[in-house]
């Protein structure tokens, strides 16, 4: 027996009531208008190849005197922490009294293909971190990473300790085979050398299809039925496409670094195993000695939080807290409720070390 | 809303129903082809009394924007705007859908669907743009299942409609792994009647895989045909195909042998990609009739708990949810690991075959090649990098050559503060310059081990006599990121002369 009652009457009712508002909403997504990438003020500080490194302005100064360095992925574009008024993650950590740098990496071409992990991390990050130090006059700098850009931090961190006065890592992937890692699961029986050796770098939609791919009836489809009801709002309206804007904004992903992160990551595991080798450094979690503050999202389909929690065990130092967030990969930072729990609870941490 | 009463019951008198869903046999298309053509006159006369009414302007400015413009009697011809031109499935590379030409000859209505579509469809280019067109495909999904629903909702009743419409999509579903199985899946299968819905979703995934390489769709769906470049025709399956494989082993012979080798790889490759799209196909049919099962237990699961369903879009939830059930499973299966991966791997080796045959005839013609730029960009990092690395160096060296420079201010520094630090020793006392292999030390590579002959360090003894200071400096010159003290090359170095 199966619980449908519905008469034809109701579903062409139904129908059509959708089908009205969908028209009308597509009319009002006309009148959107520009999305800007970012919304909190910033100047470029230091500009290197296609990475530019910004200081965001505040309106009061900042109450903590160790600048903060935001390390973001390679994947799709930073100004996910600083997507709309009262939803900006940099917003909040201002707010908490940090001083907010971030690491813009640009969009790589196909002649970036041969950037490494060492270029990324030993060279690019070194030196933005050297600029920040310079500028502040101190030794050492509070660094947050997120995703990607956090296994860059912590590779960072466990080359340089010397650098680092405490270390944020957010959504960070640290054990790539945890049983419920579904990006894990797809790569393992992929000759990455062939794809790398043949694409060159990792195309940007090929890396977004494939994260959309993960839940596919959901974000490609159920998603935008969702919002059939609130397209008559244009305020919502712009908000929504907002987040598809970064959504779809994807940079391509240089090809070494991409057939390492994916080859020694997630296919041999090397990070937890310390044999990830960077340059002339053999990465070593044991070395991670300064402070650490570890970020995960409890309904995180890209980065599981046991793939995040996993840091605990791994990682040298004896100040290890955990920040357990409940909510997804992306809501960690745009939802309303990570606006009041994430970002002042990161600036306390770092404001008491 | 003030729409004028469907006539959808007159229908029900002269519909021809099918006896058995299970077989997807012509009644049952032609069934489907009624109902569709129920369904769009009913949204013709809805729609050209909404563009009458809502959208009464009628101007041309109203008209890009009214979704019924193209049903609108005030509107230009709706035939002049090709449906297909804007159609987002019309990529399909496997165009040689065996239901295309069956359904096409039978169903008058057939792009109906599209038209109307294809008129809601905004014209806005970019962010939007991209954005509205995924709007327009859920829209689509959407409205084809409550096409589907009304379209089956003719029957006496509503549940037994739903039935009927899972039990055809299941019918249908059966029909395209037997084709898979077959060989003869170089269709995905635009299902009548359930286009749109979680059908074409799976199909649609399944094909994905190739825009997302970035392959040409011309290229696949000739591959698919089985049209190899070069004229080579492929075979199906079985001896056939062995033959054909054999005849691609075969050594090729005298002045054109090595593109002779190429284009026989090439073809090899294409068969195995062939099998291997086969395979992956074949996991995602089966996958969604297992979804329509996690579809069927939610549904068993909410009678039990005496719930109904009373809308299309909490029919559509559960579908949404019950398919991704089905599918997350198969996405962590070791089926999908390997079928997908084969995939990727297969089309990855057609793809480097081609591109070696374009560099080939590049060559011919004196032209660069991707491979000649490659080993420039390689080298050319590679200097950057060194660069990057020098140019470090000297800075150090300069800071440490000025700080030596300086000895007297030092000097007077140390004896007028009483607690600053005596000078560090510059040179280590023994002077013995015997070259020892240094790399026994742990954290010392040969790398490093030529920096530190450079400085004179060439053996145990003279490690093993550095004080923390000396170490210190050395550290920063060597660039050694304070591995020096942290892996205690000194403690090592003394064990090591025991």
């Amino acid at each position: 027996m199966i619980p449908f009652q519905m008469r034809p009457d109701e579903i062409v009712s139904e129908a059509r009531s959708f089908n009205e508002k969908l028209a009308k909403g597509v009319g009002n997504l006309m009148d959107v208008g520009d999305i800007p990438s970012g919304v909190t003020p910033k100047e470029p500080i230091y500009k290197e190849d296609k990475l530019v490194l910004y200081r965001f302005k505040s309106e009061t100064p900042a109450s903590n005197k160790t600048p903060l360095l935001i390390v973001y992925a390679l994947v799709n574009r930073p100004y996910m922490t600083d997507l709309q008024e009262n939803r900006s993650t940099i917003q909040g950590l201002l707010e908490a009294g940090q001083d907010v740098y971030l690491i813009d990496w640009g969009y790589p071409d196909a002649a970036d293909r041969f950037l490494t992990m060492d270029d990324y991390i030993n060279g690019y990050i070194d030196r933005c971190i050297d600029v920040i130090c310079a500028r502040h006059g101190v030794d050492k700098l509070n660094v947050l990473g997120i995703c990607q850009g956090g296994a860059f931090s912590l590779c960072y961190a466990a080359m340089h300790p010397e650098k680092i006065r405490n270390l944020v890592t957010m959504v960070t992937p640290v054990d790539y085979k945890t049983p419920d890692n579904m990006l894990s699961h797809w790569v393992q029986n992929i000759d990455i050398d062939l794809l790398v050796d043949t694409q060159g770098n990792i195309p940007g939609e090929m890396l977004n299809w494939t994260f959309l791919n993960l839940k596919p009836y959901q974000l490609m489809a159920q998603k935008y039925l969702g919002v059939v009801d609130l397209m008559d709002d244009p305020k919502a309206l712009k908000n929504f496409m907002r987040m598809e804007k970064w959504i779809f904004d994807s940079p391509d992903q240089a090809g070494e670094t991409f057939r390492q992160f994916i080859k020694d990551f997630f296919q041999q595991n090397k990070l937890i195993k310390g044999e990830v080798q960077i340059g002339e450094h053999t990465v070593n979690l044991r070395k991670v000695t300064m402070p650490v503050l570890n970020v995960f999202a409890e309904q995180d389909h890209l980065v599981p939080p046991d793939a995040s929690r996993a840091l605990k065990k791994y990682v040298g130092t004896k100040d290890y807290t955990e920040l357990s967030f409940p909510g997804g990969h992306i809501g960690i930072y745009v939802s309303g409720k990570a606006q009041k729990m994430v970002p002042p609870a990161i600036g306390e941490w770092l404001n008491a070390r | 809303m003030g729409h004028k009463k469907q006539p959808q019951h007159n229908y029900l008198d002269h519909r021809i129903m099918s006896t058995n869903a299970n077989i997807w046999n012509e009644s049952l298309i032609n069934d489907w082809v009624a109902t569709q053509r129920k369904y769009w006159d009913t949204w013709s006369e809805f729609a050209q009394k909404a563009g009458a009414g809502a959208f009464a302007a009628g101007s041309e400015k109203a008209s890009a924007s009214n979704p019924f413009a193209a049903f609108s009697p005030t509107a230009g011809n709706p035939f002049g705007q090709n449906p297909f031109a804007q159609n987002p499935f019309a990529n399909n590379p496997f165009a040689g859908n065996p239901f295309a030409s069956f359904t096409a000859a039978r169903n008058p209505l057939e792009g109906a669907l599209e038209q109307w579509w294809s008129a809601i469809k905004p014209q806005a280019q970019g962010e939007i743009g991209t954005v509205a067109q995924r709007f327009y495909d859920m829209g689509k999904s959407f409205m084809s299942m409550a096409e589907g629903m009304f379209g089956a909702a003719g029957q006496e009743q509503p549940d037994a409609a739903l039935n009927m419409w899972m039990s055809s999509m299941q019918a249908a579903l059966q029909q395209w792994i037997a084709q898979i199985q077959n060989n003869f899946d170089v269709a995905t299968p635009d299902l009548p009647g359930v286009s749109g819905t979680t059908l074409s979703t799976w199909a649609q995934l399944a094909d994905s895989v190739a825009p997302w390489l970035n392959m040409s769709q011309h290229f696949l769906k000739e591959v698919a045909e089985g049209h190899l470049p070069g004229g080579i025709e492929m075979p199906g399956v079985g001896a056939a195909q062995e033959q054909f494989l054999r005849a691609l082993s075969m050594p090729g012979l005298g002045y054109t042998r090595e593109q002779q080798e190429r284009l026989q790889r090439l073809a090899r490759h294409l068969l195995s990609y062939h099998d291997s799209l086969r395979g992956y196909k074949l996991a995602f049919a089966k996958t969604a009739l297992a979804s329509l099962d996690a579809v069927q237990k939610r549904l068993q699961a909410l009678h039990k708990d005496g719930k109904k369903i009373e809308s299309l879009r909490g029919l559509y939830d559960m579908w949404v949810d019950g398919s991704e059930e089905a599918y997350a499973k198969f996405a962590m299966s070791d089926e999908y690991q390997v079928v997908y991966g084969d995939l990727v791997n297969a089309l990855m080796r057609v793809r480097k075959d081609m591109n070696e045959l374009v560099e080939h005839q590049y060559e011919l013609m004196n032209i660069p090649t991707r491979s000649e730029v490659d080993t420039m960009q390689g080298r050319q990092q590679e200097n950057r990098r060194e660069n990057r690395q020098l140019r470090h160096e000297i800075a150090q060296l300069r800071a440490q050559v000025e700080r030596l420079s300086k000895p007297a201010r030092a000097a007077s520094a140390a004896k007028g503060g009483s607690r600053t630090k005596p000078p560090a020793q510059d040179s280590l006392p023994i002077d013995d310059d015997t070259e020892e292999d240094l790399t026994a030390i742990k954290g010392i590579g040969p790398k490093m081990m030529e920096k530190l002959y450079a400085q004179g360090i060439k053996n145990f003894a003279k490690l093993a006599q550095m004080n923390t200071d000396f170490a210190e400096r050395l550290d920063e010159s060597l660039k050694a990121q304070g591995r020096i003290l942290r892996d205690d090359w000194i403690g090592q170095a003394k064990k090591l002369l025991g």
